[in-house]
Parts: C-alpha cells; sequence; structure tokens
C-alpha cells in the first residue's frame, strides 16, 4: 500500500531509519546466479541524493557487473510486541523499469510484503501489518531486483497509530576504557574479555550464567538501534553485569569515513560499551564487495570514529591466522588493538596469529574461536591466554546454546580463566621458567604466588620437567582444577600430559633467589660510584630488598684500603617482584688505589626481613 | 683506475671487510678436551680450555661456575649448583690477562690443578650413571690497557661468557667388572628363562605351530 501518511515528526523505532550513520543497525547481502551469493556484483554505497537529511542509501550493480540478480538491506532483529499493529514505510527512488521489494519477516516467517514503485522520483511505499502472537523479532528487508539503481530512505516503522516510544537510555555515558601496552584497561584495570557472538536479548541472563563478561555486537545487535519502550539491549547487558562491544561492520563497507563521527556519537555513549569492533574482515580481499575494505578507506574509517569517541578500536583480521604481516599491516593505524579468528582444532593458527599480529605492532588482541571440538575448548583457550591474547569470543552464542557439551567447555573455560585473571594480568616471570619440550607456558607471580599456565597443543603424551629457577626441594605445587598436588625437586617439578591439555601450577609462598651483578663503576678515585644491579631470580618476593654490604678484600697490586661511609647500609632498592631488578649505587674511596689493586668483592644482599640472603662474590675487581 | 688505485680499493675491501668481523664478534670459550667428563664417585674430573678474544678490549675474569640447564645469564647471572658434586675455579685464582684479538689456550693440570678452567669432584655418594648438564659460565670485565699497568679504564663490566659442559658418574672400573659380570650374568638367566617358558607353552601360544 503505497502513499500512506506519514509518522508524527521524529516518531520511529528505527534509530538509524534515515541512514545518516550509513548502515548501523542493517545487515546487507547480495544473492548471485553463481550461487555463491557474496559474488554478486551489487554495491552498496551512500549517496547526497537523498529524500531527507544529507544520505539516503544506494543499491547498484557495479559499472560492467553482470551478476546483478538480487541484493538487499534489512533491519537489525527488531524486538516484537505480541499482536502488534505496525506501519513501515520507506522511500525509494529508481528509474522506471526497475524494481525491488518491500518485505517484513519474523521468527515466525513472513509477515508481509509489497513491490516498490520505481518511477524515477521519490516515492513513498507503506504498508501496515501484525505481528502474530509467537514472533520474538522481526526484520524489514528493501530489496532491489535487477541492474537499475535504487536509492533508499527514511525508513519508518511505527505501531499501527503512527506512534513510537521515544528512545530510552538508562545508563548513558561513558566508560574509563583504555589501551595500556598489550592490555585493554576497563575501569582502570585490565581487562580479561570472555563472551559470545550474537547475543539474542532473551537469552542475556543465559549468557551471564556461563562466566561471561562480555557480549560482541557481531552477527546480533550492533548497538542500541530501536526505540521498543523499555529498556534498551544495552541497558540489559550492563545491568546483567556484562559489557558490550558495539558492532559497525555494515557501515565500514561503505567507503563513507564521514558518517563514522555521527556512529560514535550516536551510538557509543553507553555504559555498557568497552570497545569498538569497526570491522569484520576488512583484509579478506578475496570477496571484494562483501567483505574487503581498502586500507586508505579503513584508516580514514577509524581516524573518523576515534575523534568522536573515547572506545577503543578493534577489527578482525582474516588473513592474520594464515597469511602474512604485509597483509594487515597497513590496517594497524585505523584501530587500537587486534582480533583474529584463528577457528578449528589447529593449536598452530592461532599461535600464527598472535605472532604476526605482535609482529606488526605489540598491541592487545582478542580472539574469535568457531569450529572447534568441544574437548579442545579449554586447552585452547589457554593456548590463547599462553600466546598472548586477553579476549576470547566463540562464535555464535546460538550454535554453542544448541552443542550442550561445547557449552559446558565453554562455561568450564571461563570460570577457570576469571578465576586466574589476577595471575594472568600479574608480575611476568616467564625467564625463570623452562617447559619441557613441546610444552608452551605462562608463568606470572600474584599476590605472594607463582603461578605456571602450561599447554600441550599437541596429541603426543609429553613427560618432563619444569624447570623453575629458585624452587627448592619440597616445594608443594598445586596443580589447580585438578585437585593434585606435586612435590617439587632442586630447581624444578616433574609432571606429564596425556596428550592435548592444559595444566595450570600454583605455588604458594615460593622462594626467593637473590643475585647481583656489577654493572658500572665511575666517578673519581677517591669517590667510585659502583653500580650494583640486583636481580630476584627466584619466583616469590623479595620485598625490601637492599644491598647488605660491599666488603672488600686486596689481592693484589698497590696497597690500599677501599672505604665506604658508614651509614650507607643497607641500601634499600625496593620491593623486588620474580624477575625484577634493581640499582643501588655505593660510593667507595679509593684513595691510594690504582688499577693495579685488586679485590676480591663480596656484596651481601638481603630481603623479606633478613628471611632471605645471599653473597655474590667477584674476583679481579679493580677501582 | 691507475694501479694503485685499484691497489688502495682491494685494500680498503679488504679492511673492511676484517673490520666487519670484529665489529660483531665476541669471546668464546671452548671447554677441553671435551665439554662432557665423566668420572667415578669420588674422583677428579676437570676441563682446560681456549678462550679467543674476539675484541679490542683486556679480559679479566671475575668469576667461574657450573652451572645446571637451564642457566639464567641476564640481566645478572643465577646459577644452580650441581647436584653430583663441587666445581673448584681455577682460571680466576690464575687471573690470566686475555690481551685483544688473542687467544689463550691452557690444559687441565689434574696433579697440582694449576691450569685449566677448573675441576669438579664428583661426590663419593654419587649414584651410578647419574650426571650434571648445564654450562660453566666465567663472569668477565674488559678493559682499554692491560689493567696491571696501572692507568686501565674499565670498559665492560661482568659479562658472561659461557660453555656447555657435563658430568656424568660412571663406575669405578673394579666396579664396572663386577657390574658387567652381574649384567651378563642375569642376561643369560633371563634367556634360559624364555627359552623354558617357551618350551613349555601350550601349542595355541607357539608361533607356526597350527
Amino acid at each position: 500500500m503505497a502513499g500512506l501518511p506519514g509518522p508524527a515528526s521524529g516518531q520511529n523505532i528505527l534509530n538509524n531509519g534515515g541512514f545518516e550513520t550509513g548502515l548501523m543497525c542493517y545487515g546487507f547481502w547480495t544473492w548471485s546466479i553463481t550461487g555463491v551469493d557474496f559474488a554478486g556484483d551489487y554495491q552498496f554505497t551512500l549517496s547526497s541524493d537523498s529524500h531527507s537529511g544529507d544520505y539516503s542509501l544506494q543499491i547498484a550493480c557495479i559499472p560492467g557487473g553482470t551478476d546483478c540478480w538480487r541484493a538487499a538491506v534489512y533491519t537489525e532483529q527488531i524486538p516484537a510486541i505480541p499482536n502488534q499493529n505496525y506501519t513501515v514505510s520507506v522511500w525509494v527512488k529508481c528509474p522506471t523499469g526497475g524494481g525491488g521489494l518491500f518485505f517484513v519477516n519474523s521468527t515466525a516467517g513472513s509477515v508481509a510484503g509489497q513491490s516498490l514503485a520505481c518511477n524515477t522520483t521519490w516515492t513513498s511505499n507503506g504498508m501496515n501489518f501484525q505481528i502474530g502472537p509467537a514472533p520474538t523479532t522481526f526484520s524489514v528487508y528493501v530489496y532491489n531486483y535487477g541492474t537499475q539503481p535504487m536509492l533508499i530512505d527514511d525508513l519508518v516503522l511505527t505501531y499501527g497509530d503512527g506512534t513510537a516510544p521515544s528512545r530510552i537510555n538508562l545508563h548513558p555515558g561513558t566508560r574509563p576504557v583504555s589501551i595500556s601496552g598489550q592490555n585493554v584497561l576497563v575501569d582502570g584495570a585490565p581487562y580479561l574479555a570472555l563472551g559470545f557472538f550474537d547475543v539474542p536479548r532473551s537469552d542475556i541472563s543465559l549468557v551471564q550464567a556461563t562466566g561471561a563478561n562480555t557480549v560482541h555486537g557481531l552477527g546480533g545487535s550492533g548497538a542500541d538501534c530501536f526505540n521498543i519502550g523499555s529498556e534498551s539491549y544495552l541497558d540489559a547487558i550492563y545491568e546483567a553485569g556484562m559489557n558490550f562491544v558495539p558492532d559497525s561492520t555494515a557501515a565500514s563497507k561503505l567507503d563513507a569515513p564521514q558518517v563514522f563521527p555521527a556512529i560514535m556519537q550516536t551510538f557509543g555513549p553507553h555504559l555498557a560499551n568497552i570497545a569498538w569492533f569497526l570491522s569484520d574482515e576488512p583484509d579478506l580481499v578475496e570477496v571484494p564487495i562483501f567483505d574487503y575494505i581498502p586500507p586508505v578507506t579503513f584508516v580514514a574509517e577509524g581516524n573518523a570514529a576515534r575523534g568522536a569517541t573515547n572506545l577503543p578500536l578493534f577489527a578482525d583480521m582474516q588473513h592474520a591466522a594464515w597469511s602474512v604481516a604485509a597483509d594487515d599491516a597497513p590496517y594497524a593505524p585505523g584501530i587500537d588493538f587486534w582480533m583474529a579468528e584463528p577457528y578449528g582444532a589447529d593449536f598452530s593458527s592461532l599461535q600464527h596469529a598472535t605472532n604476526l599480529l605482535t609482529s606488526i605492532s605489540p598491541r592487545p588482541i582478542w580472539l574469535a574461536q568457531n569450529l572447534i571440538d568441544a574437548d579442545l575448548i579449554v586447552p585452547k583457550a589457554y593456548w590463547a591466554i599462553v600466546n598472548g591474547a586477553t579476549g576470547i569470543f566463540y562464535f555464535t552464542w546460538p550454535a554453542f546454546q544448541q552443542s550442550p557439551a561445547q557449552l559446558s567447555a565453554a562455561t568450564q573455560a571461563f570460570s577457570e580463566l576469571t578465576t586466574l585473571k589476577g595471575a594472568i594480568f600479574g608480575s611476568k616471570m616467564d625467564a625463570l621458567v623452562t617447559p619441557p619440550g613441546g610444552i608452551s607456558t605462562m608463568s606470572r607471580f600474584n599476590q605472594g604466588t607463582a603461578y605456571i599456565l602450561a599447554v600441550n597443543p599437541n596429541s603426543q603424551a609429553v613427560q618432563g620437567k619444569f624447570s623453575v629457577q629458585g624452587i627448592a626441594a619440597g616445594q608443594q605445587i598445586s596443580v589447580m582444577f585438578e585437585n593434585r598436588t606435586l612435590t617439587g625437586g632442586a630447581g624444578g617439578f616433574t609432571d606429564s600430559f596425556a596428550g592435548v591439555g592444559r595444566h595450570v601450577y600454583s605455588i604458594a609462598s615460593p622462594n626467593t633467589t637473590l643475585t647481583a651483578s656489577l654493572t658500572n663503576k665511575t666517578g673519581a678515585t677517591a669517590a667510585r660510584d659502583w653500580s650494583v644491579l640486583v636481580f630476584n631470580a627466584g619466583i616469590g618476593a623479595a620485598n625490601n630488598a637492599a644491598i647488605a654490604n660491599l666488603a672488600f678484600t686486596r689481592t693484589g697490586g698497590t696497597a690500599c684500603t677501599p672505604k665506604v661511609a658508614s651509614g650507607t647500609f643497607p641500601l634499600s632498592v625496593g620491593n623486588l617482584v620474580p624477575d625484577a631488578t634493581a640499582t643501588g649505587n655505593v660510593t667507595v674511596d679509593f684513595a691510594g688505589c690504582d688499577s693495579t689493586s685488586k679485590f676480591t668483592v663480596a656484596v651481601s644482599l638481603s630481603a623479606n626481613s633478613g628471611a632471605t640472603t645471599a653473597t655474590i662474590t667477584f674476583a679481579n675487581q679493580r677501582y | 683506475m691507475n694501479i694503485l688505485r685499484w691497489h688502495r680499493s682491494v685494500l680498503a675491501a679488504a679492511f673492511l671487510t676484517a673490520s666487519a668481523g670484529c665489529l660483531s664478534a665476541d669471546p668464546s670459550l671452548t671447554l677441553t678436551p671435551s665439554p662432557d667428563l665423566s668420572g667415578g664417585p669420588g674422583s677428579i674430573v676437570g676441563w682446560g680450555f681456549t678462550i679467543v678474544n674476539d675484541t679490542p678490549d683486556y679480559l679479566e675474569f671475575s668469576s667461574s661456575q657450573f652451572c645446571l640447564n637451564p642457566v639464567l645469564l641476564t640481566p645478572a647471572l643465577s646459577c644452580t649448583s650441581p647436584l653430583t658434586g663441587v666445581f673448584n675455579d681455577i682460571i680466576v685464582g690464575n687471573d690470566p690477562i686475555i690481551d685483544p684479538y688473542s687467544s689463550l689456550s691452557e690444559n687441565f693440570d689434574p696433579i697440582g690443578f694449576t691450569s685449566g678452567i677448573g675441576y669438579f669432584e664428583i661426590d663419593p655418594n654419587a649414584a651410578f650413571l647419574s650426571s650434571d648438564v648445564g654450562q660453566i659460565v666465567l663472569i668477565y670485565d674488559g678493559y682499554d690497557q692491560d689493567p696491571n699497568s696501572g692507568t686501565a679504564t674499565q670498559l665492560l663490566f661482568s659479562v658472561p661468557l659461557a660453555a656447555d659442559a657435563s658430568v656424568t658418574v660412571t663406575p669405578e672400573p673394579a666396579t664396572m667388572v663386577l657390574a658387567t659380570t652381574a649384567l651378563t650374568i642375569l642376561a643369560l638367566m633371563g634367556l634360559l628363562a624364555r627359552r623354558h617358558k617357551t618350551a613349555c607353552s601350550p601349542p595355541s601360544q607357539r608361533r607356526g605351530t597350527q
């Protein structure tokens, strides 16, 4: 039914009916005569020939394109009110001879549809429909059939009486989020993102029950897109104690960086939002229209977005899991951190992705995971963390929900990794631990306990020794989540892996091992400044570490007596976590000495109120 | 290009090639006659060495240690002591100065312990075939002149120089004969027992009897 009365001014359930923020809140698709749908020759762009506002959406066959059968733009899933009457209208402009379809589809099946009129001028098309009692969501589709270009603008959805609820945002605002090194900081703390893609509003509580803390907007609701008269999708996520990552993939494919400030201003300010997913697979040059974005365009989009939001930007680099750095490096300036999708049972592609992205630019890395057997989910999640990832998202929630084994494994992974969050972001002490061959580890120190996350990515069994600097014979090692305890020997402990799997070792109150090195000597003979580097080479804390003494014993050369001013010792170098160093400078009076004067120097160290001591001896020292 | 200029170019190229080699050089340590030694419980084994100094500095050693693998050389040496015995220094006590672009070699003196890098006293109670696998680590300083000249300036501080090394505890010769005899007897007993068992097995468990 064409030419329905328009809604009251500003009345629209859709928050982007005029395409002023590109394809935010929409998806798009092409159908191909080849059967490979995304291979069709349609292109989606913004046009300044608009019915209102600055832009309309154009669906057109690319110049010279021969595969332009059908293409559509469609709203994301709109929450339905059972038995509600709705009115939907859209303005289109297309040459006479062109054509298309206006269509409503719901989770209970098709609802309504009608052909679109093409007469070279802007023409309104509208229809009324009623949602039945069953559907939970519905979408509105606008199709272009054939090779003629079609402009689409002012898609308006209202209740049957022409009204629409006003926008509700119960939790507007911006979270303190930033990037620090290879971590995303949320509310000032390193963030371990664990979650799913494509979470319907009705399942938010189920997702929260898995231990997930983040919902990824790709595939589901990209942002706060609909005015439905109750708390928004983002409000519901925030009130469930989770966070959200809005997605602008569809908008990013339009080659229209100029709309990104409006996108950020419209959809960014919500307390649930902690980062922004700029685009999915922009590097997938193999799918030129549907996925690929030239790096120049992508970087322009990122820069435009950055000017209007504090949310860190990231994107999923499809090539990272299997290709070369040159494919993804040009995209780096457009985003603040990385995502990759090393799917499946293969552990090596995950390592390839993290190594490649880090080689381009060391940033946080979040990973998408899919197509993975349930029994590999937990070890591969650990493998991701051990290889430097700080976020894991399973694709998709509906798929995992239908697989109890996969859902159980994902829940286990979330539970264990959440328990280990403090350890994962603890002080690095990787240099102090050497695993058996074939095993990869992450070694961290947190609140007095040393943790070793160990993964065997191969099906071959491994038994061997974990060499751990400073570990003492008899040290008890708890194997977390397995109710086992190991007893260490001098310098390490032994354990085995039956095949692919993970072990998590925690060592409470471990030993501290202090050592030292003389790293510099400067200044006049009567006031030489000796730099003493103190190194905590054990896996325990060295609190209040200090150089307790430097004792000189002359062993040759010109006779003289080095003197250190009284009160110099103990010389504090502070608290040293495992694998940390600090330097203390000691002034020594070598009056009467020359370089022939040789000394044996005993450097005494202490920490932990004298519970830890060491003496390091250097022979043949000259002033 | 005249012949003189040609000769100068060749010489310059040769010098640059040699210099490039020196720029990337570090001292090297080779243990002689072998890095891997063995001896009986209570015995002493030791290493000779060759140190090649490919640097412009005079090198002097401040410590030598035998450290079990894995050895942490930086940011400061963290050394796990061996388990089957004790390492004793020779080289640091002798305090040789190794001139720039020179080398020093010494054999181990097993009688007076006056030369070599050091020696390893194997614990009298060490278990047969136990071993310590690690590295001998020297720490050296570097000077612009011979530090015994009286006017040297120190340029390098506490630099590690390491070489793989191991000690394996083997039976003493007399014990070896006894052990070999015992093993031979055990092996023969085992062979006889297997033959007896095969002969007494029911036909269905014998190969080729069906």
